[in-house]
């Protein structure tokens, strides 16, 4: 059998899944489309018994519904974090076999409530951003590509990057925000050698800035993380910035909440390093 | 272009999408969301395909950058290769130690050679769907022959 052929056997396998017509006839149809999720009264309500209680000065309004806990990852989480290991070729080096990253920082969240999907809206950037994300599925992730920013418009995800395709491990992504997509049970790590700079509060956020000591092609990269334990959200800020610059964008973050569960996704681990989840 | 006649290319076609999505995310879910998102985007197309060969280089360039926006997202979903392989039904043992040997590699060795192997592209229409020069065109896949040729006679 030639190559070619062991190919065409080998791959000659791989189908489509059997329902993947019926779903693309149902969205070809104009009326079974989605439409854009609006802001509820539920939400408005939220946001503005919130801006009450903080006029008020109240700064917890903590409801004991969530918790988190942050500690060094465990072997089996640092796994996941495996990645190759370039020779100076920038070819992969199978002799020398992946690379495991030696620690961690896991945030493990606990929760006794129903957890809603998390959106954002930045009020400052060091850059216009060229990737911006709505909350949804992979697929309307996908759909969403080359979509102009809109300062307005809410997001899941933002980000900045330069483009660099990752072949030589650079990535190009100079910052991104993301919403952790919490759920019961849901173990998320940092990957790699860290430094916690600062834990804080901001009103009813749980903050924690860390430094990561990457000592390899991945160059400097630095972390802002706000959780909230009376809403159940994670948001990521992470970039090549500084943390002063970082810390910027984190307190100038819009966030609210939805009135959507979040997706089950069947996933209890992950990774929150940017680009590399 | 009519439903009836969408349905047609795009049952003809989807399995080509997936499998080069496939190799791309390496996930189930994640090619089968991209192929379905190739082939929406082939029914609002408004243009005229002058032959099937620009209809095939279409849909592979419409398909590699969804896949790309797709690792834009930070989350990504993950998949054991050797699950999927056992539900691929290999006939022969050699047949799964070349899919898991093939998508073991980088991604960079792993497109060109699908599309070279598999879609029976030549390496100058590889160069020009991935957007690279020939000659690195040919290295990837000299490069990636050895590296399978070395894991496949270590079994």
């Amino acid at each position: 059998m030639t190559d070619r052929e062991k190919f065409q056997a080998v791959f000659g396998r791989l189908h489509a899944s059997a329902d993947t017509m019926t779903e693309v006839k149902k969205r070809m149809n104009p009326e079974t489309n989605r439409k854009p999720r609006r802001l509820t009264k539920k939400a408005v309500a939220l946001a503005l018994a919130a801006a009450l209680l903080l006029a008020l000065g109240v700064t917890a309004y903590a409801t004991g519904l969530f918790g988190i806990n942050i500690r060094p990852a465990t072997e089996e989480e640092l796994e996941l974090g495996a990645y190759p290991v370039w020779d100076e070729e920038g070819n992969v080096d199978y002799e020398a076999g992946p690379q495991y990253p030696s620690e961690g920082l896991t945030f493990s969240l606990s929760t006794d409530g129903p957890v809603y999907q998390t959106e954002f809206r930045p009020g400052w950037l060091p850059t216009q951003p060229n990737h911006g994300y709505q909350r949804g599925t992979a697929a309307d992730v996908i759909a969403q590509e080359g979509k102009p920013w809109d300062p307005e418009d809410w997001y899941s995800s933002v980000s900045f990057d330069t483009g660099a395709t990752g072949s030589d491990g650079d990535l190009g992504i100079r910052y991104q925000i993301f919403d952790a997509n919490l759920r019961p049970g849901l173990r998320l790590t940092l990957m790699g050698e860290y430094r916690i700079v600062k834990t804080e509060t901001w009103d009813d956020l749980s903050v924690t800035e860390v430094e990561m000591l990457y000592t390899d092609f991945r160059g400097q990269e630095n972390y802002v993380l706000l959780f909230s334990e009376s809403r159940g959200f994670l948001i990521v800020v992470g970039g090549s910035n500084d943390l002063e610059t970082l810390e910027h964008i984190a307190r100038e973050l819009e966030i609210r909440q939805t009135d959507v569960p979040v997706i089950d996704t069947g996933s209890t681990q992950g990774l929150i390093n940017i680009g590399r989840g | 272009m009519t439903e009836e006649r969408f349905v047609t290319t795009a049952e003809r076609w989807k399995d080509t999408v997936f499998r080069l999505a496939y190799s791309y995310t390496k996930n189930r879910e994640d090619a089968d969301d991209v192929t379905q998102e190739v082939l929406l985007a082939l029914w609002r197309e408004e243009k005229e395909f002058s032959s099937e060969e620009h209809l095939r280089n279409w849909l592979i360039r419409v398909t590699l950058n969804r896949c790309k926006a797709l690792f834009r997202s930070p989350w990504r979903r993950r998949e054991s290769l050797e699950d999927y392989a056992e539900t691929l039904g290999f006939e022969q043992p050699d047949h799964t130690a070349l899919f898991l040997a093939v998508m073991g590699l980088e991604r960079k060795y792993r497109l060109p050679l699908l599309l070279y192997y598999f879609e029976g592209y030549s390496v100058r229409e590889i160069g020009a769907l991935l957007a690279l020069p020939e000659n690195t065109v040919s290295t990837r896949l000299h490069r990636a022959r050895a590296k399978l040729k070395e894991q496949l006679t270590e079994e």
